[in-house]
């Protein structure tokens, strides 16, 4: 048995790699992760004690062009080269944090209420709609402002605002899949109620959040990026890719001076995005039997 | 049942009744209910094939999983070879409540009204009831604890053996398989549950019963989505029938099939019955499938059975006004031939509101004053023929 599920998860993982897109947004992702495992080794430290604060290289305001020096420019007086490389670390902390708890409140939520219906579903569906009925980017500045400046502070807000899709989905996964056919027939065969769970429910409905969440860690670290922008994330000199951009919204008009400060930045958060998204595609297409053949 | 008692009782439905409830407003309240099924009893015998036809939404579905538990029953009784299996799924309190209920309460009330224990038995006329009264007041002596106690025990392995007795073949051959799971696993998963077999021992019984239900062995590492709708269906099969049931629920099994197929899962479905004597309860609404597969056949109209007769006779000589009028809806694979068809008027009323009296009668060419205002009860007009009218045989075709 061993055996042979370790040829089919071969036979998978050959599949996987002849799918161009899966393996592109593989390898951006290793090479992701390789930026931040080595980001010392890679933009060295910082010599004055956090190194995630990003070193003053000058005390002038005004951007100063790549160089072999600081081959990403400087803006604000800091290393940008320094910045997007240690900022990849902040990138997958807060992408992992943030969807990680919210998609773990979110499941237990939804499934708490597909399980017991009734009054505690309508209940907790009401909070998901009072929370959903927020804009999200408003609802994240507000939460923000009151708890404060700092990157922590950024990811409590986006979990607090953010698992009321994955409830909703799960909750509606549950409830579609408890009325299927199957389920009924697993009772007719005298299956255990948790055992219905465990193998008739829950892998047909976990596996969408878990395709979801991945596409998710991408679009958090934007909506962090775009906090960090607005001036309510990461305290100034934080290595972000958000707080980077922020640094470039005086020079706005001056792009010919300032370019690099948005390019370099915002490259590497259309590739984190995109990487994210190809995972998620390709994972769907692995949890899904009818999309093997 | 006075002439077919021939073979063993295997199934009674006694007064089933299911209704779900209609719930509205910001408090959930209930405001009414559908009563899906509403009062109907039929048995079933070893052996044979119970044909259960009517319209959509008039209740033989949920008949058939009222039955096997798949819905709860409001109220009404199963009775399984010879054993009340209603209280089985019940939760234990609500459980001891019905057998309080349905035995204890009523064997006492006959017994001060008959003067003695034995005046009570014997004034019960079926023998099912007869033997549980005569426990009642020899083997436990009115003990009424040490009786529900008895009834109760050992409630795990009743509601096991229950399952392996009765299965279920439904009707999408699409939503009826786990899509993620492999063919192996889904008809291996009853002979796990029960034990049947342990180990590698499973996938010998799953290649088995695949090639007894005409799938190749070799297919079994496949996937539901890898099958046409025929060979799900199979898969269907094979699934009810690795436990060895005794009685297997056809819910519509061949409906969603195309004409060519539906002739082939029937055919198999025959011949699965002799080898193995399953019993069928087969609920469908194509009556010539149901001629083709029934030795009775029970008519059923909005959660009420308006009839239920041998095969032969219910098609030749139907006496309730609806059968006969379904009965010349049967199209003729003849042209020359005219028939006269009754067309009915209306559509069918809600089950939510049923209509008073007789429910067939706003609709009934020959209702009289009478049938608006009293309900009829199925009686026996003779030979095991069932009808519920009060004027059997008055409408012609």
């Amino acid at each position: 048995m061993a055996v042979k599920r370790k040829s089919e998860f071969r036979k998978i993982m050959k599949k996987y790699w002849k799918n161009g897109t899966a393996v592109l947004g593989t390898c951006l992702l290793v090479f992701f992760i390789i930026v931040a495992v080595f980001a010392p080794q890679i933009a060295g430290v910082n010599e004055m004690g956090n190194n995630y604060q990003i070193p003053r290289v000058s005390w002038s305001s005004k951007p100063i062009a790549p160089t072999s020096e600081h081959p990403f420019g400087v803006i604000g007086g800091r290393d940008i080269f320094y910045g997007v490389v240690w900022g990849t670390r902040t990138a997958f902390r807060l992408g992992l944090i943030i969807t990680g708890f919210s998609a773990l409140i979110g499941v237990a939520i939804g499934s708490i209420s597909a399980y017991f219906g009734g009054w505690v579903d309508e209940i907790l569906m009401r909070i998901v709609d009072i929370f959903l009925s927020i804009p999200f980017l408003v609802a994240a500045m507000v939460m923000t402002t009151i708890l404060g400046k700092g990157l922590d502070k950024v990811i409590i807000a986006l979990i607090i605002f953010g698992w009321m899709s994955t409830a909703r989905l799960i909750r509606g996964n549950i409830l579609q899949a408890r009325e299927e056919q199957y389920v009924l027939a697993a009772k007719a065969l005298g299956q255990k109620d948790w055992k219905i769970i465990m193998k008739h429910i829950l892998p047909n409905t976990i596996f969408p959040v878990v395709v979801q969440m991945s596409m998710r860690i991408g679009s958090y670290v934007i909506t962090a990026a775009g906090l960090s922008f607005l001036g309510v994330g990461a305290e100034p000199g934080y290595a972000d890719w958000g707080t980077i951009l922020s640094y470039s919204r005086n020079w706005m008009t001056m792009l010919n001076e300032s370019w690099f400060a948005i390019v370099f930045p915002g490259t590497a958060m259309v590739l984190f995005v995109l990487a994210w998204n190809l995972v998620g595609d390709a994972l769907r297409d692995i949890f899904d039997p009818r999309m093997r053949s | 049942m006075s002439k077919i008692t021939d073979s063993r009782l295997l199934l009674r439905a006694d007064r089933l009744v299911k209704h779900f409830p209609v719930r509205a407003g910001v408090f959930r309240r209930v405001v009414a209910q559908v009563k899906a099924v509403d009062d109907i009893s039929f048995d079933v015998y070893e052996k044979e094939t119970l044909g259960l036809v009517g319209e959509s939404g008039c209740g033989k579905t949920t008949a058939g999983m009222s039955v096997l538990r798949l819905y709860e029953p409001t109220s009404g009784r199963i009775i399984m070879e010879g054993e009340d299996t209603t209280y089985y799924f019940m939760p234990a309190l609500k459980a001891q409540k019905y057998i309080r209920d349905i035995y204890i309460d009523r064997f006492t009330e006959l017994k001060s009204k008959g003067g003695s224990a034995e005046a009570a038995i014997q004034s019960f006329q079926n023998d099912f009831d007869r033997k549980i009264a005569e426990r009642y007041f020899k083997e436990f002596n009115e003990d009424r604890n040490a009786f529900v106690r008895s009834m109760l025990s050992n409630r795990e392995e009743k509601r096991k053996a229950f399952r392996r007795n009765a299965q279920i073949i439904f009707q999408d051959p699409f939503s009826s398989l786990n899509p993620r799971m492999r063919v192996r696993n889904i008809i291996g998963e009853g002979a796990r549950i029960h034990g049947l077999a342990t180990g590698s021992d499973v996938l010998d019984k799953v290649a088995d019963i695949m090639t007894k239900v005409g799938l190749s062995k070799d297919h079994m590492s496949r996937f539901p989505h890898e099958f046409s709708g025929g060979q799900r269906q199979r898969i269907g099969v094979a699934r009810a029938l690795i436990l060895n049931p005794k009685l297997i629920v056809c819910d519509e099994a061949v409906s969603a099939l195309d004409v060519s197929i539906q002739a082939q899962i029937l055919n198999l479905l025959n011949d699965l019955q002799k080898e193995f004597g399953l019993t069928y309860l087969f609920i469908a609404h194509d009556l010539g499938v149901v001629k083709h597969v029934s030795r009775r056949v029970a008519v059923m109209y909005l959660g009420k059975v308006a009839e239920l007769a041998d095969k032969k006779k219910l098609f030749d000589d139907p006496l309730h006004p609806y059968t006969v009028s379904l009965m010349s809806a049967i199209p003729e694979a003849n042209p020359e031939k005219k028939k006269q068809r009754i067309i009915l008027q209306g559509d069918v009323p809600s089950p939510i509101n049923p209509p008073s009296g007789c429910r067939f009668h706003p609709r009934c060419p020959i209702a009289k004053e009478i049938c608006a205002r009293e309900e009829p009860q199925l009686q026996d007009v003779g030979g095991g023929h069932f009808v519920s009218c009060f004027f059997p045989g008055q409408l012609k075709r």
